[in-house]
């Protein structure tokens, strides 16, 4: 039923449109409906990305689609910019039906979508990255670098971003790209602006800015769909909401029609309280930090966990807490502190340190740092503990493909077997693939920075309770994420970093609002 | 069914070069039987591969490891010049001479490795400096002119044979043999690899990025330095210019062969075949006296469509599994 032929009679890649109006029962707001997508489904190969997703976008709105990850988000996104066409049901722009919609059509429509990597040019300056675009566009021949100049000052104006156009892009902050990406979208005519996840690089100043230039857009009428779940932020800047999950339609409304609970229950399908992890409480203290500091990343910071605890740290981002992670794992050792394994002193001055002394760690990246992609399962299973598996004269192959199929079965990883790519996987096996890598070198102490970012529902919650099994077993588990209902669901102990600093040690009694 | 997914990329591969081989064989069978299916003629052909076969391992280790080594000439000819001077200006035994000639190879490749793993340059820059400064210091010492003349017994390595079977060819299937073993079934094999996939990753999984960087580039100089004592002992002559068409030919073995010019991925057994194979058609092209400037042409389209054919399938199996 997914791969439906086309039986429309027109030539593929030719958009069509049909003068209709979408449903009168929408005409009792003052704002008129820019975008409505009815029913859409798509799915690659047996895989369900989106199952009949209903959304409705407004000028002059700023409208918040949530979910967690893997809820079909960004298929979602591809689908309304013309990269991915829908399987079934409708698009509407601004009161046309839209057929077939190429990327083309999708921009001619005023549809512009900053991804996360802001497609910009790093080697061009600020001026030429928001006005070449439209010279290609319009297939100039010359380049009128007058014009380049002028064009990108009127987007800048009308932003209200303040940069100096002849700064090579590469030289700006993460937040300064964004504003280049969103100048370049206006000033091609973006009519409904389309960000996916903007904050998520972004210090709390410049996510205020953020919300201070796009709320100036929406003044001047233009639509804002932002891919967010962070809630707080949803109901910072947020006038409407609409809620996916596993590729579904869960709910839409005006933001002041939720609270935190239903937003919970809509993005995850249960009850956040019901799951907490709530240990047996033990003095046998696991692994402990004193005054430990890397002087421009993280100073004087001291915790400790006892066995069966695990630890979230937390923290904005630039906080320092990724960074404790790199320097425990002996990525960028600390200068200065002391760590105890166990109650007994150690040392890290690099990875092979932090391994020696039975340290994992899960980066945050998952594909640049924590896989091998074109490898397969099994290489990726036992990349840390190969040398375990080297006896006498040789590699013993089969005690490796033992121990992969082994974690293959526990950590119940979706794979025919351990031999095809990690390419191949989801991000939620890919992810598990990463654990499997490390408890096979059987660590003392677990550190996973993001351990779920990009994996889906299901995956999650069984990675969480991968991790609470270990750390029942008394292996140190420490969650480092910016995912506070995943910390407050996992954690029973929670350490909130500011400026490099500690800020708060608590017992998981915390809310939101103290971070 | 359970050890099927894994082999099967390698076995296309290999399948595909077995069957260019076996269309040599029937084609030469077909045009030029008798000359070609000679004891002779299959002498002449083990005489001539095993000099840049063992170079093209040499290349294969160090493109596995996410690079390139573009200086094995250089390393082969700096390691061939000291091992003929020490024989003829110095009067060393040969055995000793030869291990100097590997010595000089493992510590050209180590400082490869070293400059490319700690300055993180990358290994294409690093190792063409390395051919110019190896040839370079190759012409140096010989001033020159070529060293002739080393003793017969030395001279035997490459041009001798035990009954009809030459020495080379124990040498090369020797170099085979522990390549293929120190790939596949060592600690610093499977790291070759995994630097090569990934070196981020690598290094967050506790491998030693530097140490496997500066193994692998002394593993390939070792290599360069054999086959240096091979080429003049086979040529009885040493200078900073012998087989300068080797870098390109070694290249082209070792893509054709199947390992991923991205690195972390190919296997021996694609190299050999490769080896094999290319040699199969050089000798059928003396054979059919045909002119040198079409083999170039001839390896150079089998490069490119090896390249294509490889693309062609990495894409068809992206969208199986898709």
């Amino acid at each position: 039923m997914s791969l439906k032929p086309h039986t429309v009679q027109k030539p593929y890649g030719v958009s069509s449109v049909k003068k209709e109006r979408p449903g009168q029962n929408m005409g009792n707001e003052e704002n008129k409906v820019f975008l409505k997508l009815k029913g859409i489904k798509k799915s690659f190969g047996g895989v369900h990305a989106l199952r009949g997703v209903d959304l409705e976008i407004r000028e002059g709105e700023i409208h918040c689609l949530a979910g967690e990850n893997g809820c079909g988000k960004s298929t979602l996104i591809k689908a309304i910019s013309g990269v991915h066409e829908p399987d079934e049901g409708e698009i509407w722009i601004n009161g046309e039906k839209v057929e077939h919609m190429k990327p083309i059509d999708a921009i001619n429509r005023g549809i512009q979508v900053i991804y996360q990597d802001f497609a910009v040019f790093p080697n061009l300056t600020v001026a030429e990255n928001i006005a070449l675009n439209g010279e290609v566009k319009d297939r100039k021949k010359f380049v009128n670098w007058k014009e380049i100049h002028q064009i990108a000052e009127r987007g800048m104006a009308q932003v209200g971003a303040e940069l100096d156009p002849d700064m090579p892009l590469e030289q700006l902050p993460v937040a300064g790209k964004q504003m280049v990406a969103i100048c370049r979208a206006i000033v091609n005519d973006a009519k409904l602006l389309i960000l996916d996840e903007p904050t998520t690089a972004l210090t709390e100043k410049e996510v205020g800015k953020l919300w201070e230039v796009l709320r100036g857009l929406k003044k001047k009428g233009i639509a804002i769909m932002i891919v967010n779940h962070k809630l707080d932020e949803i109901y910072q800047i947020a006038d409407s909401l609409t809620i996916l999950r596993n590729g579904k339609y869960i709910s839409s409304g005006k933001i002041s029609e939720y609270n935190d609970a239903r937003f919970m229950k809509d993005m995850t399908g249960r009850d956040l309280v019901e799951t907490k992890y709530d240990p047996e409480l033990s003095d046998e203290e696991v692994f402990r930090v004193d005054h430990l500091t890397l002087k421009g990343r993280f100073e004087d910071v001291s915790f400790s966990m006892n066995k069966g605890d695990i630890l979230g740290l937390t923290g904005l981002l630039g906080s320092g807490r990724g960074e404790i992670g790199e320097a425990l794992f002996g990525i960028t050792p600390p200068e200065s502190g002391d760590i105890y394994m166990n109650g007994k002193k150690i040392e890290i001055h690099s990875v092979a340190d932090a391994i020696k002394n039975k340290i994992g760690y899960v980066p945050e990246d998952r594909l640049t740092q924590g896989l091998f992609m074109e490898r397969s399962i099994e290489d990726n299973t036992i990349a840390s503990s190969i040398r375990d598996y080297f006896h006498g004269m040789s590699l013993n192959e089969k005690e490796m493909r033992e121990a992969s199929e082994r974690w293959l079965k526990d950590l119940s990883i979706a794979a025919p077997s351990i031999d095809p790519p990690v390419r191949t996987l989801s991000g939620g096996n890919a992810q598990k693939v990463v654990i499997a890598k490390w408890l096979n070198t059987h660590p003392r102490l677990f550190i996973l920075n993001g351990p779920t970012v990009g994996v889906d529902v299901g995956a999650k919650a069984e990675i969480h309770e991968i991790l609470r099994g270990l750390a029942k077993q008394g292996i140190g588990i420490i969650i480092i994420s910016d995912d506070l209902p995943e910390l407050l669901q996992n954690c029973n102990k929670i350490v909130i970093m500011n400026k490099g600093k500690v800020r708060l040690v608590t017992d998981n009694k915390i809310d939101k609002l103290s971070l | 069914m359970k050890k099927k997914t894994a082999s099967k990329k390698l076995n296309d591969h290999i399948k595909v070069l077995m069957l260019m081989m076996v269309f040599v064989l029937i084609l030469m069978a077909v045009l030029k039987g008798p000359v070609y299916y000679s004891v002779n003629n299959f002498r002449s052909m083990i005489f001539q591969f095993p000099e840049y076969g063992v170079l093209s391992f040499g290349m294969m280790v160090c493109m596995i490891a996410g690079g390139i080594d573009l200086s094995l000439v250089g390393i082969m000819n700096l390691g061939g010049v000291v091992c003929a001077l020490l024989i003829k200006s110095a009067g060393v035994p040969i055995p000793l001479a030869c291990l100097a000639s590997v010595a000089v190879g493992a510590g050209c490749g180590a400082l490869n490795g070293l400059i490319i793993g700690s300055l993180d340059i990358p290994a294409m820059l690093v190792t063409l400096c390395g051919l110019e400064v190896y040839s370079g210091l190759a012409l140096a010492i010989t001033g020159g002119p070529a060293i002739n003349g080393m003793s017969d017994s030395f001279k035997n390595i490459a041009n001798g044979s035990f009954g009809s079977i030459p020495y080379v060819l124990f040498i090369f299937i020797g170099v085979l043999i522990v390549v293929a073993f120190i790939m596949k079934h060592t600690v610093f094999g499977h790291e070759v690899y995994f630097l090569g996939s990934n070196k981020q990753a690598a290094r967050y999984s506790g491998i030693n990025t530097l140490r496997t960087t500066i193994l692998a580039h002394t593993m390939s100089g070792i290599l360069g330095g054999i086959s240096g004592i091979i080429i003049t002992s086979h040529l009885n002559s040493a200078k900073s210019s012998n087989g300068s068409t080797y870098t390109l030919l070694s290249l082209l073995i070792v893509v054709l062969g199947g390992i991923n010019p991205d690195g972390g991925g190919g296997t021996v057994a694609g190299v050999t075949f490769s080896i094999v194979l290319l040699q199969l058609i050089a000798n059928a092209f003396t054979i059919m006296h045909a002119p040198d400037t079409l083999k170039t042409l001839v390896n150079g389209c089998l490069l490119v469509a090896a390249l294509i054919l490889d693309k062609v399938m990495q894409k068809r199996e992206m969208q199986k599994n898709s």
